[in-house]
């Protein structure tokens, strides 16, 4: 049995095919031939046709009940592979049952239901009970109880095959000994057939293909239907045998124990094979996720022996090395490597193998692959140890950087530009305010030279548009200034000392004391601020900005102020300098801080418009945050974050 | 003190004819009588203060104003010149610039100019500084005698 399995690879479609020629092979010939014996033999017996009796010529003829039974069998067999024909397979299968039953009603109490001393003689024992069986062992698939099926049909096969080896061992003419040998050699050939056929039929309880395939429940099955059907089979035989038939009562007993036994290992025989099953598909179905995985990694994945030895690829590795599939197969891995680090990387692999484990190269240094045509190209290639079958594997990732090597250089590159671009903004910026001072001062210096030379001398409209000029020349010198002391602050180099807030805050409050007292403005100034890292002149100027602003854009009548630590953490403190004033509208609470952005026209409130940028700048500056809450006509808050002295 | 009758002689090293007119302009609205000299780089203030080329009868100044950013010869190579010429390193000069430079002030004193002064952009406090310095170098301080 073992010797026809052919090792072959696609064991499935082999099988599939195998499946496929029995089943049409019993439909065109096969069934056509056991339906037309068994009516051959039906007909002989109701025709009294004596030469149509005989299965072979020259062996005793086969009971009519017998041949009935045989007849429905291939017909319910026949038609209940075929799904349009269920119902008329299901009725021959009842019909079958009906009569199987009826016979052994017969047999068993000596009624005649069915049979009479004539023409329709009581078949054997044995032939009625693997009649029965069948019977209901078709009917089971028509229920798709393909266990109790199986069961049966096997059951029927194990009584048949018993019966045969006993008639292969005594000869066609063993005597009659106890119901399970009571079949005669015909019968239980053509029965037998029949059965072998239907379970082949029906691939639900054919093992065959079980059998057949080469994996490990293969090798199982194969095995255990040696003990399971010839072990129990050959052990009956050889009892009957030693018992030398002297008590036939004692020798069914123990043929009826001996075939429980046996049905009892198929129980337990088909329960393996059921585990071994769902185990080798659980396998299988890991084998072939594993081996999907490989194949649509990106990235190429390498099975290399401890001598460096390429024992798999996956397709990614092949295209990113350009090689085709199977060419990279045991070939040294050093090929994947440039020529003038191949020798390092031999002695680095020897020194690996020596000690492997779980470790990605390329941390902190560039490795660099060589594909097919000599190209190189930059990796990041992971390693994990392997023991396969007792021998040492190295598990292989690699992984192709080169593109995000170049993204990174240009991203590089970019920054370098842009900062490069912001120090020549910055330049600029200090450039043109300090550049476009000179005419200014010139030009003011004229005006006012013709103010204080020609007023009243001209008319009172040279005069206005002269005292206008002075104005806008005294508005767009602020202006440069403002520029200038902005773009200085950026020029600036951040070498930060811890600087006290309490007393920045309270030299800021100094310098505005005269616009304080002016404006009558209660300022209320919290406790306990920490120190922070800061550059003592910058922190000046932002709370002095803040202060002035809030004393600036404050309430009129009853003015107030509230400086105070918004909150703190370990790290970080947020002060807060919130006033009662006018407010901003909150379409304008983030342009605040935009440079030359006036929210109210020169007219209204003074000033440049920088001192705001000043601020964002400076708070930038120190890697702090800075923003504003503010409602309409109730007071604007102002928060800066700023680092703490650690 | 002073010879109040002999006129101060001030030499203002600068290149843009403009600000010489101010100059001016300040000096007559501060009624401060004095010789306004003017070159417009520094290599013609070293001609005048050697008194060379076209400057042969030029007076030796009680005072230069010297601009620190000009074509040719700048002030600080000037200064550079005065400082290492013991005929001229008395000669009192009062860099007079727009440059705000830390380092250029540190420089200049370090070639031991006797001031430095940042014009402002307002020609009304422009005025007060030239009230200022002509106060101090003809008023308060005494100079050397004979107009050297």
């Amino acid at each position: 049995m073992t010797a026809q399995v052919t090792p072959v690879t696609s064991a499935p479609s082999a099988s599939e095919g195998f499946k496929l020629s029995v089943h049409s092979l019993f439909k065109r010939s096969c069934g056509g031939i056991f339906i037309l014996s068994s009516l051959v033999l039906v007909l002989g017996w109701v025709f009294k046709i004596g030469f149509f009796t005989y299965l072979v010529p020259g062996w005793p003829t086969m009971k009519p009940i017998t041949a009935i039974g045989c007849m429905l069998l291939s017909a319910a067999l026949y038609t209940s592979i075929s799904p349009q024909k269920n119902k008329l397979s299901i009725s021959l299968t009842l019909v079958l049952i009906f009569v199987s039953s009826a016979t052994i009603l017969d047999t068993l109490f000596s009624t005649r239901i069915l049979t009479n001393d004539g023409l329709y003689s009581l078949p054997s024992d044995a032939t009625a009970i693997c009649l029965a069986l069948s019977g209901w062992a078709v009917l089971s698939i028509h229920f798709k109880r393909y266990f109790i099926s199986g069961l049966l049909a096997w059951s029927c096969l194990v009584l048949i095959i018993f019966r045969l080896m006993r008639l292969l061992l005594e000869g066609p003419q063993a005597s009659y000994a106890s119901i399970f040998d009571s079949m005669s050699i015909h019968t239980a050939l053509f029965l037998g057939g029949l059965v072998v056929v239907g379970i082949l039929l029906h691939p639900r309880l054919n093992y065959h293909r079980l059998i057949l395939s080469p994996d490990a429940l293969g090798v199982f099955a194969r095995w255990g239907i040696l003990l399971v059907l010839f072990l129990p089979t050959a052990l009956i035989t050889t009892v009957l045998r030693l018992a030398e038939r002297q008590n036939a009562n004692i020798e069914s007993l123990l043929a009826i124990s001996i075939t429980l036994m046996s049905m009892f290992l198929v129980v337990v025989y088909y329960r393996i094979l059921n585990e071994i099953k769902t185990r080798e598909e659980a396998k299988h179905e890991l084998i072939s996720q594993l081996q999907t995985m490989m194949d649509v990694a990106p990235n190429g994945i390498l099975l290399v022996d401890n001598n460096g030895v390429i024992q798999k690829t996956n397709p990614a590795t092949n295209n990113l090395f350009g090689y085709n599939e199977g060419e990279l197969l045991n070939s040294s891995i050093d090929i994947l490597v440039p020529d003038n680090y191949r020798s390092v990387h031999s002695d680095h692999r020897n020194a690996y193998m020596l000690h492997p484990s779980e470790k990605k190269m390329a941390e902190g240094r560039n490795l660099v692959a060589k594909r097919k045509d000599g190209s190189l190209f930059d990796v990041e290639v992971s390693l994990a140890p392997m023991y396969l079958k007792g021998k040492q594997y190295i598990f292989t990732q690699v992984i192709d950087v080169s593109t995000r090597k170049a993204l990174e250089l240009k991203q590089q590159e970019l920054n370098e530009q842009l900062s490069s671009s912001n120090a020549e903004l910055q330049r600029f910026a200090y450039v043109a305010s300090h550049d476009l001072r000179a005419p200014l001062r010139r030009i003011s210096g004229f005006i006012q030279l013709i103010q204080s030379n020609y007023e009243g001398k001209l008319d009172t409209q040279a005069d206005e548009w002269i005292d206008r000029s002075v104005e806008n020349l005294e508005r767009m010198q602020e202006m440069i200034d403002g520029l200038l002391r902005l773009s200085r602050i950026s020029s600036e180099v951040e070498i930060y000392q811890p600087v006290s807030l309490q007393t920045i805050i309270n030299e800021a409050l100094e310098l505005l004391s005269h616009q304080i007292n002016k404006t009558k403005v209660h300022i209320n100034v919290g406790l306990e601020f920490p120190d922070v890292m800061a550059d003592k002149a910058q922190m000046l100027t932002l709370f002095e900005n803040l202060i002035s602003n809030a004393i600036k854009y404050g309430n009129s009548d009853a003015p107030e102020i509230h400086i105070a630590i918004h909150n703190q953490t370990s790290q970080k403190v947020v002060v807060m300098v919130r006033d009662n004033g006018i407010g901003i509208s909150e379409q304008h609470l983030n342009d605040v801080f935009d440079i030359f952005k006036r929210l109210h026209s020169y007219q209204e409130y003074e000033g440049n418009g920088i001192g705001l940028a000043i601020c964002k700048r400076i708070v930038e500056q120190h890697q702090g945050k800075i923003w504003c809450e503010s409602t309409i006509r109730k007071g604007s808050t102002f928060f800066v974050e700023l680092h703490k002295v650690q | 003190m002073n010879d109040p009758n002999r006129p101060a002689q001030v030499l203002l090293v600068e290149d843009d004819l403009d600000d010489v007119t101010l100059m001016r302009e300040s000096f007559k609205i501060n009624r401060f009588k004095a010789n306004l000299h003017h070159v417009e780089n520094g290599l013609k203030c070293l001609d005048f203060l050697y008194k060379r080329n076209d400057y042969v009868d030029a007076p030796t100044p009680d005072l230069i104003l010297l601009d620190l950013n000009m074509p040719v010869m700048d002030g600080r190579q000037v200064l550079e010149n005065i400082e290492a010429d013991d005929k001229l390193k008395h000669l009192r000069v009062v860099v007079l610039t727009t440059s705000t430079n830390e380092e250029d002030v540190l420089k200049m004193y370090k070639l031991r100019c006797s001031s430095y002064i940042v014009k402002p952009v307002d020609f009304h406090k422009f005025q007060k500084i030239v009230t200022k310095l002509t106060g101090y170098w003809f008023e308060l301080v005494v100079l050397p005698p004979n107009g050297q």
